[in-house]
């Protein structure tokens, strides 16, 4: 995973991409697997994203949500929430996606290594989290507990359920489930993800947080978990804005000093965290 | 750099004429300042007949205009509506085309549609714009990714740059330590000089070996004691006509401890939030990407200029980070005068004025930050 790419002359030109599969995760998200016509192997780290378009679609930022061992197969998992999204939903089997990347600052995997890990998802925030699920499967005792928190609006919106209870099964991970709003037919937990954290313990020294989903989840999520003495600087944050260039020259997803596209997307909560209480900053 | 600028020669307007005749015949397309349409505008020109002979301007918070003046000098004005970022970082740029061929199963072909223009030649660049040329090389080459289309343009370009003489009342560059006189990123540096007669004269310096390979071409006589002296006085009688000013110190810190300062919502319920500012600003480097079909199967994806001010610009799927115009005016300025320090490392206003004289409502960036630095509730030394 050390052989990352060099900045290519012109950064905007994009590479196409093959469909090789398209798989429906949930109503209103797909997966899409991708392979580059050059062939060459597409390396990249947890927690990065890549630039994403249908051929005069327009472009979207989408996490890498694929295995990082395996840099043959590129995988990604959108929802579909406007035009970009919705122009790449519409492409099927063997048609072309541009992509340019990977980009940004992914997940700090070296920190967390021998150490117990906590995922905590809300929602579309679990695909960049799925890299470390691989490491964790690929490499068993990276980590020396996986525990994720994984929490959707109602049932029909978990995504990879059969996977993680594969993993959950091979105990490679420890799972906890939460959905906000419970179907009849829902045995497990409900309420926010956060809800979950309480009921966890876990060695404060030896225990990391990586979190994907919406802000004020992701808030909630590091209040709660300071509360248990969790020290700030043990808690990640992968932060989304408006991106257009992704390589830090378009000025759109400026956070204060920050540009979250090469700053981050993924930033130690220590740092962020009085930026974020500053309402539309 | 001492190697340059220690030899400063006196030249005739002719000479300067020279100069513009050489560039063009080494493939440069000159670019300066010329009149249209009541402004003074950067455009190619040909000769020295069509910059502002004789012109100058007035501006104020909000206003602009020009005046004839008494004398003969080509560069009696101060900033304009246009600056030279339009050049290097065109309002709207092609950055390639891609191709579907009609066969669904060949993968389409992407034209990176690198154009080889011919060199640029700036003529009659401020002291305030080459610190702005030299900060918007900052953000599109020092990366780490370059932006391809910038670079192909910055990398030939060549700067006759000019002291400035007759500052506007919007200018405010001395505080912000980027002129009136020119330090340093030019080829030539020229000092327009009038001596009490319609014709000025010219002294020239090198800033550049390039720069020392043109002035040896022309006729030229060793600048003397006296001339010097003149070259001050402009310099100084420029320096006295500027009156706004932005204190700098600790400024960073000042707008960070700001951010919930009552006084953003007194400009929000002035401020249009019609991007001006933005625009005219030589500093400003925002864009976002559009795909445009243009025939059948073939589509260009171009880079054009956006701006904080627009409602849009923080879309995401959850709605727009900066809903109000408070939020927007705030990002805009602490992004100038605090934030772009983090990034940059130095600050993004250069203290053209040309945000003062072209808000329609008069929004003064000085007297803001000003209010901000007096009404502050945390103290910051000064
Ligand atoms: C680092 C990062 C990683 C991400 N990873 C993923 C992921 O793995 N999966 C995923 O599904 N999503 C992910 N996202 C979110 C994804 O980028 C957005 O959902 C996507 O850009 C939406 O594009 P769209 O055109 O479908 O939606 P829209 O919400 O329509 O936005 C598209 C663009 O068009 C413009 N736009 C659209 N509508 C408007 C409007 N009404 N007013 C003004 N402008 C408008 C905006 O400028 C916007 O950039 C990620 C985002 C980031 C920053
Ligand atoms: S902020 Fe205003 S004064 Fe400063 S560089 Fe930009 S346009 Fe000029
Ligand atoms: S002030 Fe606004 S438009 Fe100018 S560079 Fe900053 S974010 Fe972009
Ligand atoms: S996405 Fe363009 S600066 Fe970050």
């Amino acid at each position: 995973m050390d052989h990352l790419p060099d900045f290519p002359e012109n950064p905007f030109i994009p590479k196409p991409f093959v469909i090789e599969e398209k798989k429906r995760e949930s109503p209103s998200v797909f997966s899409l697997y991708l392979r580059p016509i050059d062939q060459l192997p597409f390396y990249f780290l947890p927690g990065q994203f890549n630039m994403l378009s249908a051929i005069g679609g327009g472009e979207a930022a989408i996490s890498i949500a694929s295995d990082p061992t395996n840099p043959h197969i590129l995988i990604h998992t959108l929802r579909i929430v406007g035009n970009v999204t919705k122009a790449l939903s519409k492409l099927d089997k063997n048609d072309f996606v541009l992509v340019r990347g990977p980009y940004g600052r992914g997940w700090p995997i070296d920190l967390v290594k021998r150490k117990t890990l906590i995922l905590v998802a809300g929602g579309i925030g679990l695909p960049p989290l799925l890299p470390l699920l691989y490491i964790a499967q690929k490499n068993k005792g990276y980590f020396k507990n996986l525990i994720l928190l994984y929490g959707a609006r109602t049932k029909d919106d978990l995504l990879f359920m059969p996977l993680l209870y594969k993993l959950k099964a091979e105990q490679i991970i420890t799972l906890h489930v939460s959905v906000d709003r419970p179907s009849r037919d829902w045995k497990g937990q409900f309420g926010t993800v956060t809800a979950l954290i309480p009921s966890i313990s876990f060695d404060n020294k030896e225990t990391f947080v990586f979190s994907c989903g919406p802000e004020i989840m992701m808030r909630f999520m590091a209040r709660a978990f300071i509360q248990k003495n969790l020290p700030k600087e043990h808690i990640f944050f992968s932060m989304e804005r408006n991106m257009k260039c992704a390589i830090g020259i378009c000025g759109h997803c400026q956070l204060s000093p920050f540009f979250i596209c090469k700053d981050g997307p993924v930033f130690p909560y220590e740092k962020i965290e009085h930026l974020l209480t500053v309402e539309e900053l | 750099m001492a190697r340059f600028g220690s030899n400063k020669f006196k030249i005739t307007k002719r000479e300067l004429q020279s100069i513009l005749d050489a560039l063009k015949r080494k493939g440069f397309k000159t670019i300066g300042p010329t009149v249209s349409k009541d402004a003074i505008v950067y455009e190619e020109i040909d000769s020295l007949n069509d910059l502002p002979i004789g012109i100058g301007d007035e501006q104020e918070a909000g206003s602009y205009r020009l005046k004839k003046r008494t004398d003969a000098t080509l560069f009696g004005f101060a900033s304009s509506p246009h600056s030279w970022k339009q050049f290097l970082f065109p309002a709207q740029e092609k950055i390639f085309s891609i191709h579907q061929p009609t066969e669904k199963t060949s993968p389409p072909l992407i034209d990176p549609s690198v154009r080889q223009d011919p060199p640029l030649a700036f003529i009659g660049v401020r002291s305030c714009d080459l610190q702005a040329i030299a900060i918007q090389n900052r953000v599109f080459l020092e990366g780490p990714y370059s932006h391809a289309g910038y670079k192909s343009k910055a990398k030939g370009l060549f700067i006759l740059a000019v002291n400035c003489a007759y500052p506007s009342a919007t200018c405010f560059c001395s505080s912000m330590g980027t002129g009136p006189r020119a330090k340093s990123g030019f080829d030539l540096l020229v000092t327009e000089i009038l001596n009490g007669q319609k014709e000025p004269f010219y002294l020239i310096e090198a800033g550049s070996s390039q720069g020392e390979e043109i002035i040896a071409q022309i006729e030229k006589t060793d600048a003397t004691e006296e001339d010097l002296k003149k070259e001050k006085d402009v310099i100084q009688n420029a320096e006295k006509q500027i009156h706004r000013r932005i204190e700098t110190q600790g400024i960073k810190e000042l707008f960070y401890n700001n951010l919930q300062h009552p006084r953003w919502e007194e400009i929000a319920q002035r401020c249009l939030s019609c991007a001006n500012c933005t625009f005219v600003c030589p500093t400003c480097f925002c864009s976002t990407l559009i795909d445009i079909p243009k025939k059948a199967q073939e589509i260009e994806r171009w880079m054009v200029w956006d701006s904080c001010f627009t409602l849009n610009f923080t879309h995401t799927p959850a709605g727009s980070v900066r809903k109000s115009v408070l939020s927007r005016y705030r990002q805009w300025m602490t992004h100038k005068l605090a934030s772009w320090i983090d990034q940059f490392g130095i600050s993004g206003c250069v203290g053209c004025g040309r945000c003062i004289t072209w808000c329609p409502v008069g929004i003064d960036i000085t007297e803001e930050a000003e209010i901000i630095r007096k009404t502050s509730p945390v103290k910051t030394p000064s």
